[in-house]
């Protein structure tokens, strides 16, 4: 008997786990500034970093549309892979700013290295 | 196909059994994959806090397929995995450019220093051999218009002597040197050889004329008769007259040591003595001035 009680517990612990999960919208909140990071980066000319940001919002839209379905928990975890794939946009977006940066330093080096007069 | 059907259904929930205990999903693969390679490369140096982070979601998605097998949280867990241990990479690779973009920059700063520095020491250079060149024309410059100037004024004096002596008595150029002529008459008493009073001052401006000469000429007063009258009276009469002449001059400054006196009678006329006027012109004292150069 008390075998079932605690499994019935569970169940019910589970159950409510479930029903209790509220839309996610800070998740949904934190994809949206990462999303707008990026893209004021400049994420859009940087082909990895735009891939990553088209991922971000195609996962936004499910996980909205996943909310619609009261499907909360699904919602979150695609909010959230929203985040991430977000944030990795604006930091491949950074790396070729900065590999940009480190070529103009490079060509100013060159520029400025004298002739070799023979 | 009834008595077959049990076994297909077996065949397949072994199957499924199987596949969910050990088929990883492919974001949980991927994970691992970009995790090793994250954690190999310069985040591990550079980002280490966002590739601990990495490592704890992927242990997070590892535990979970470990409870669970394949579901979509499993999946969803290793998606995010994934995207941290690429995001932890990512990172670390944009650190190590920072780092080769602020190297680049110094070392572009150091070299236009060099530059900068190499310009300035040429110029330094350039103005060192422009200013020691325009010293040395310079230089010359004035070591020529000393001379041009100490010409001038050698060749000034020796007109200005010239020029006082030809209004003192006649004066010519010889082999012998510049040669200033005293008329006898004017200068001695017939048969005499003391001097005319009035003689004394225009012997005082000869003299005045030779110690302007400062070539530091050597002089030789030579005296001279006409042909009247034995040779003996003749050598004797020119050689007194030269040597009063000569201690005159001496008397009035010239040096002693660069003046001689020399009788030479009638043996050398300069004109005809059967004349009144060629015998006064042979009774004469000579002074021939010797330029230093020709001694």
């Amino acid at each position: 008997m008390p075998r079932v009680i605690v499994s019935l517990l569970g169940l019910a612990l589970a159950s409510a786990a479930c029903a209790s999960s509220r839309p996610p919208t800070n998740t949904v909140a934190d994809a949206l500034a990462s999303m707008r990071g990026a893209e004021e980066l400049g994420a859009a000319q940087v082909p990895p970093a735009a891939l990553q940001l088209q991922l971000a919002q195609e996962e936004l839209e499910r996980a909205r549309r996943l909310m619609d379905d009261g499907k909360n928990d699904r919602a979150h975890a695609m909010a959230l892979r929203a985040v991430n794939d977000a944030e990795l946009a604006i930091a491949l977006t950074r790396e070729a700013q900065a590999r940009q940066a480190v070529e103009q330093a490079k060509q100013g080096v060159d520029a400025r290295t004298p002739e070799v007069t023979p | 196909m009834s008595p077959s059907k049990p076994i297909p259904f077996f065949v397949a929930a072994a199957i499924m059994v199987v596949g969910c205990a050990h088929a990883t999903p492919s974001e949980l693969v991927a994970a691992r994959s970009a995790y090793e390679q994250a954690a190999t490369g310069p985040a591990q140096e550079y980002t280490p806090a966002e590739l601990h982070v990495a490592k704890k979601s992927l242990a997070r998605a590892e535990a979970l397929f470990e409870d669970k097998g394949d579901t979509s949280a499993v999946r969803d867990q290793a998606y995010i995995a994934l995207r941290k241990a690429e995001l932890a990479a990512t990172l670390g690779r944009v650190a190590v450019l920072k780092r080769q973009a602020a190297a680049a920059t110094q070392e572009g700063r150091q070299r236009e220093e060099q530059e900068a520095a190499r310009t300035r020491a040429e110029l330094k250079a350039t103005r060192g051999v422009l200013a020691t060149q325009q010293a040395a024309n310079t230089a010359t410059e004035e070591e020529l218009a000393v001379e041009r100037q100490r010409r001038e004024e050698a060749e000034a004096r020796a007109a200005k002597v010239a020029a006082d002596l030809a209004n003192l008595a006649a004066v010519k150029q010889d082999i012998r040197g510049t040669v200033i002529t005293l008329s006898g008459s004017v200068v001695f008493a017939s048969g005499k050889h003391t001097l005319l009073p009035s003689a004394r001052s225009r012997l005082g401006q000869v003299a005045e004329a030779l110690l302007k000469d400062e070539a530091d000429a050597t002089y030789v007063v030579e005296g001279h008769t006409d042909s009247s009258g034995t040779a003996a009276v003749n050598n004797e009469l020119s050689r007194k007259r030269a040597e009063a002449v000569r201690d005159y001059l001496v008397e009035r400054g010239v040096p002693a040591d660069r003046i001689t006196a020399e009788g030479h009678g009638a043996d050398q006329p300069v004109a005809e003595n059967s004349t009144a006027e060629g015998r006064a012109n042979n009774r004469r004292v000579e002074i021939v001035v010797k330029p230093r150069t020709a001694r």
